[in-house]
């Protein structure tokens, strides 16, 4: 006995007598309504394909509609294509094709397909461009219009925070920091300027938490390289080289970082005695 | 040229670069719409549908008796302006075809239902539908794309299933005709029924799952 299971699978291409034992054998089995409610669904599309009755109605519409299609071109069985057209003299047009199609298409014809969502993202799209652009173009004058001293210095790319071992360390070394960043003023990024004063008590700062960190430590590294920066950018080029190159000698991790600044500082003036 | 009551209705069909039976030309002029946007490929699009849909009513009005021409009229307005008012949410522009012949189908069978609950039939003069015409399906349509997909089978299986499912044959007959025992045509055409399940162009056929949400009831 072939379980019901398989015979739904072949269900589709089965005969109507073949089909109807099965249409009750499956009533019983509510386990498969899912899979019998689709068996049904595909038959009765396959059953369309091979219809008699669809073919001689789809060939008399077409040859009503005066349509060039292969249903137009077709020989289905004549007596049911007679039976066909007579319904359909039957049926008749209530409305006129092309005046029912011109009413139905009435606005929207045209029209373009998605206009309002396609323009809008055009729209943001073109918005987005000009606004990178525009923004380009000011941080190229911004990047033009800042001091190289100031660019070496790159007082906005100091670290948020620095190492430190020690709780009370760490706290003053990142607050020197902080002094730092708050030095700093722009808008969206651009034309950065910085407030002298507050660099001057950040230098300080940044004094006391190297001397506090003792020498050679990452935090003290951290702090004199942070300072150096920030004496490089007001212009006090012999404290700067001083710091600096108090880093270099000691050949610690900033001491690559420190040379390239110290470089700069020599290029500017006089050679800086000691270092 | 169209009989009397469809008058200029194959003026409308003229208008189409391509035969209105030529269902892969509709759903590239959709894909090519949404691409372009261009509004003389919409006119394609809206000019297809109308043929498609007012073809497809009067087809299946025509092999069934219970309806008028009120009813035909009703059907043809409110597929095609489903059809019209979906034209942005096809998810699959290709199948174009597809997704209208569904909405038809859909709009045809949600009519014979709202027709049974408010018309009381006479059951002596008026003939049921029957079972192939109940679902609604357009015979050519399903024919193309069937035809299609079993040409893709392993040729082994192709021939049966063709003379199976697409010229009706029986399985005697294919067997009569192959030489082959009528059990081993009946496995062939379950192999194909198998391969054929797994169609997505055939399933999106007879299940409305083309459909966007709102259209399927």
């Amino acid at each position: 006995m072939i379980p019901l299971e398989t015979r739904l699978d072949a269900y589709p291409a089965l005969p109507p007598d073949e089909r109807a034992a099965i249409d009750a054998a499956a009533r019983s089995r509510a386990d498969l309504a899912e899979q019998y409610a689709e068996a049904v669904a595909f038959a009765a599309l396959l059953d369309a394909a091979t219809s008699e009755a669809d073919r001689a109605a789809q060939h008399a519409v077409d040859v009503a509609l005066g349509l060039d299609t292969d249903a137009a071109r077709d020989t289905p069985d004549p007596a049911l294509v007679a039976d066909a057209h007579l319904h359909l003299a039957t049926l008749g047009a209530p409305e006129p094709a092309d005046e029912k199609f011109e009413r139905l298409t009435a606005g929207v014809r045209g029209r373009r397909r998605p206009q309002r969502r396609r323009g809008w993202r055009r729209w943001t799209a073109a918005l987005a461009l000009g606004l990178a652009l525009g923004y380009g173009a000011l941080w190229a004058a911004s990047a033009a219009a800042t001091p190289e001293r100031a660019l070496v210095a790159a007082l906005g790319d100091l670290p948020s925070a620095a190492p430190a071992d020690d709780g009370a360390l760490q706290r003053r070394l990142d607050d020197a920091l902080g002094t730092v960043r708050e030095a700093r003023r722009s808008t969206l990024g651009l034309f950065p300027r910085f407030d002298d004063d507050r660099l001057d008590a950040a230098a300080r700062q940044l004094a006391a938490a190297a001397h506090a960190a003792g020498p050679s430590t990452p935090a003290s590294q951290e702090a004199r390289l942070a300072l150096g920066r920030v004496l490089l950018h007001r212009g006090s080029d012999a404290d700067a080289a001083r710091v600096l190159g108090s880093l270099v000698r000691e050949g610690g991790y900033r001491a690559p970082e420190a040379r390239r600044l110290l470089d700069y500082v020599r290029a500017q003036g006089p050679p800086v005695a000691g270092v | 040229m169209s009989h009397p009551p469809f008058h200029r209705f194959d003026a409308i069909a003229a208008r189409l670069p391509f035969a209105v039976d030529d269902y892969p030309a509709a759903g590239r002029a959709f894909a090519r719409w949404r691409q372009t946007e261009d509004p003389a490929d919409l006119d394609t699009v809206v000019t297809w549908a109308y043929c498609y849909t007012y073809r497809y009513f009067y087809v299946q009005f025509a092999r069934e008796r219970t309806m008028g021409p009120s009813d035909i009229d009703h059907a043809i307005d409110r597929a095609y302006g489903r059809v019209l008012g979906h034209l942005d949410a096809i998810r699959e522009p290709l199948k174009f075809a597809h997704f209208v012949s569904v909405v038809c189908k859909r709009t045809l069978l949600n009519h014979r239902s709202r027709r049974r609950e408010t018309v009381v039939a006479d059951e002596w003069t008026t003939p049921p539908v029957d079972e192939v015409g109940a679902a609604g399906y357009d015979r050519h349509l399903v024919r193309a794309v069937l035809g299609e997909a079993i040409d893709a089978l392993p040729a082994a299986i192709r021939g049966i299933a063709r003379m199976r499912l697409l010229d009706g044959m029986a399985y005697e007959d294919i067997s009569e005709e192959t030489g082959r025992p009528t059990p081993t045509v009946r496995t062939y055409v379950s192999k194909a029924l198998a391969r054929l399940r797994q169609r997505d162009d055939l399933r999106a056929l007879y299940f409305d799952d083309m459909l966007p949400p709102g259209l399927g009831a």
